[in-house]
């Protein structure tokens, strides 16, 4: 038995070792540029999941997020729910790092760690995960967080989906992880936000390609779906003199919202 | 007695006399109111003339001395000019009747010479005149004297007329010809105003000709356009829909890959 293991062992480590070869980096060389994919990874994210490392990384074993927190380059906090156990943030040396390596900045609130919403960590982890699968599946080339968007500027009334995947024919989808159900002005601001996300400008072009709308709920879906459905009534919402929120007006759905966007149900 | 035989005597006388001038005065009265016309009454007039020199203060005698003096002034004025058959009648008539005597001297008179006059001088001449035909001859003298003026001044009167009437009718002629001319001026003005408006109307037809072609070319321009704007329309929904069916199949196949999304 010990000497099955261990031939496993080596085995494994054979394989690795012709891993390495075969990319023509050293191990140290493997090393950093994992651990700047994970810096950046959280620098435009914020934080992540230790899970959600290793998927990055495509490493079947965890740890690596807790060993550069060991090495001060990650900030480990445990999450009040206990799903996942704990959330990574950048250090002050990894947010430097991170910045120095980075195309682009964007600001980095999540410094100090107790900054982050834990209520949006599995709605954010989600997006990290899908993010993740459609990088891994080679369907997109590049892709922008929500904080991403804030650097360049963002539009008045123009939804910010969570992160934007861009793909290799110049598709840019929008991807809304959805949740919670919204009501009234909320359901009918996104709806409209989401409009003028996707509404073509004066030289054809629009923000969005498309939209995909992710949700662990049927309901959520079939709410969004109908509320989006051509020739449905959409109230536009504006504050009166005493702060109070009034519709303004009553529009109708454009037909070709439902057609530019896709709802994806998804397990819980 | 004597004195009574006077009486009777001036009363036989008285009555006697005055038996006289009666037959006087009657016979004068008679002489008076002879009509001339058949003729003058010398031999009584003569006698009537006779007894009003004796016996001046009858009743008609003035009217007696009036005629033998008027035809006094007959014979007088018909001596004078003698031309007429009544006046040699009357100087031939007079001057062998013992009236002739008698005659007062008078002024002549002159007799009228022309046709032209309303009554001779005298009543008698006047009574007699036209059973000599006094008038008919003053007519011939007359027209003797001026015929020639007459037929002068009938010529130039005809030829005055003659030239008037060529005036008048060259004037007609000439007017004709001239509205002839005017009329065939404004038949060529007409002519030619037809033939402008004539003209006028073949180019505004072709006017109206070019501007229908040239609205049906824009018409056709336009149908063309707007078939090339639909055409264009659809090739641009066309490759909005493939777009957007490239894009639906691009996401699709995300989802796929991403959600392992069952279809």
């Amino acid at each position: 038995m010990n000497n099955l293991n261990k031939d496993k062992f080596n085995g494994q480590l054979a394989a690795a070792r012709a891993v390495l070869v075969s990319s023509g980096k050293s191990p140290r060389e493997i090393g950093k540029e994992s651990r700047l994919k994970i810096l950046e990874w959280i620098y435009r994210w914020g934080y992540t999941s230790s899970s959600v490392g290793q998927l990055l990384l495509g490493r079947t074993s965890g740890g690596y997020l807790q060993k550069l927190s060991k090495q001060s380059w990650l900030v480990p906090t445990k999450t009040k729910s206990g799903v996942p156990a704990a959330y990574f943030t950048l250090s002050q040396i990894a947010l430097e790092e991170a910045e120095r390596n980075a195309n682009s900045l964007c600001k980095y609130l999540e410094l100090d760690q107790y900054k982050v919403d834990q209520s949006k960590i599995r709605h954010n982890l989600i997006a990290q995960t899908s993010t993740i699968n459609a990088l891994r599946a080679g369907l997109i080339t590049d892709y922008q967080t929500e904080r991403m968007f804030g650097v360049d500027g963002d539009k008045l009334g123009v939804k910010r989906p969570d992160v934007v995947w861009v793909t290799s024919t110049g598709l840019r989808c929008g991807i809304e992880v959805e949740l919670s159900a919204k009501w009234e002005r909320q359901l009918d601001d996104f709806v409209l936000k989401l409009i003028r996300a996707l509404k073509s400008n004066g030289d054809n072009s629009s923000e969005f390609s498309r939209f995909i709308i992710v949700s662990d709920s049927h309901a959520i879906i079939n709410r969004y779906s109908t509320a989006m459905q051509s020739g449905q009534p959409l109230s536009i919402w504006e504050k009166s003199d005493r702060g109070h929120w009034v519709i303004q007006k009553t529009i109708r759905v454009p037909d070709w919202l439902i057609s530019r966007v896709d709802f994806q149900l998804i397990e819980s | 007695m004597r004195i009574t035989f006077l009486l009777i005597v001036l009363l036989i006388m008285s009555a006697c006399t005055s038996g006289e001038q009666k037959s006087s005065e009657k016979f004068i009265k008679e002489t008076i109111d002879i009509d001339w016309d058949d003729g003058i009454p010398f031999d009584d007039l003569f006698h009537a003339y006779k007894i009003c020199q004796a016996h001046s203060d009858y009743e008609g005698c003035n009217e007696i001395d009036a005629q033998v003096t008027d035809v006094s002034v007959s014979l007088k004025s018909c001596a004078v000019d003698q031309r007429s058959w009544l006046c040699r009648t009357v100087v031939l008539v007079i001057s062998k009747h013992p009236i002739y005597k008698v005659l007062p001297d008078v002024e002549s008179m002159v007799l009228p010479s022309n046709p032209f006059y309303w009554s001779l001088p005298t009543h008698s001449l006047e009574a007699q005149a036209s059973n000599f035909d006094y008038r008919l001859e003053s007519i011939s003298w007359w027209w003797g004297k001026w015929k020639i003026v007459i037929f002068l001044l009938t010529t130039l009167l005809l030829f005055a007329f003659g030239l008037n009437h060529y005036r008048n009718f060259r004037q007609k002629i000439q007017l004709q010809i001239a509205q002839a001319y005017q009329e065939k001026i404004a038949l060529k003005i007409e002519e030619e105003q037809l033939l402008q408006m004539q003209a006028l109307l073949a180019r505004r037809n072709e006017a109206a000709k070019l501007e229908a072609e040239k609205e049906v070319e824009l018409a056709k321009q336009k149908l063309f356009e707007e078939e090339n704007r639909v055409a264009l329309g659809i090739k641009v929904a066309n490759e909005k829909s493939e777009k957007l069916a490239k894009e639906k199949a691009e996401a699709d196949a995300l989802l796929q890959a991403v959600f392992k999304r069952k279809k």
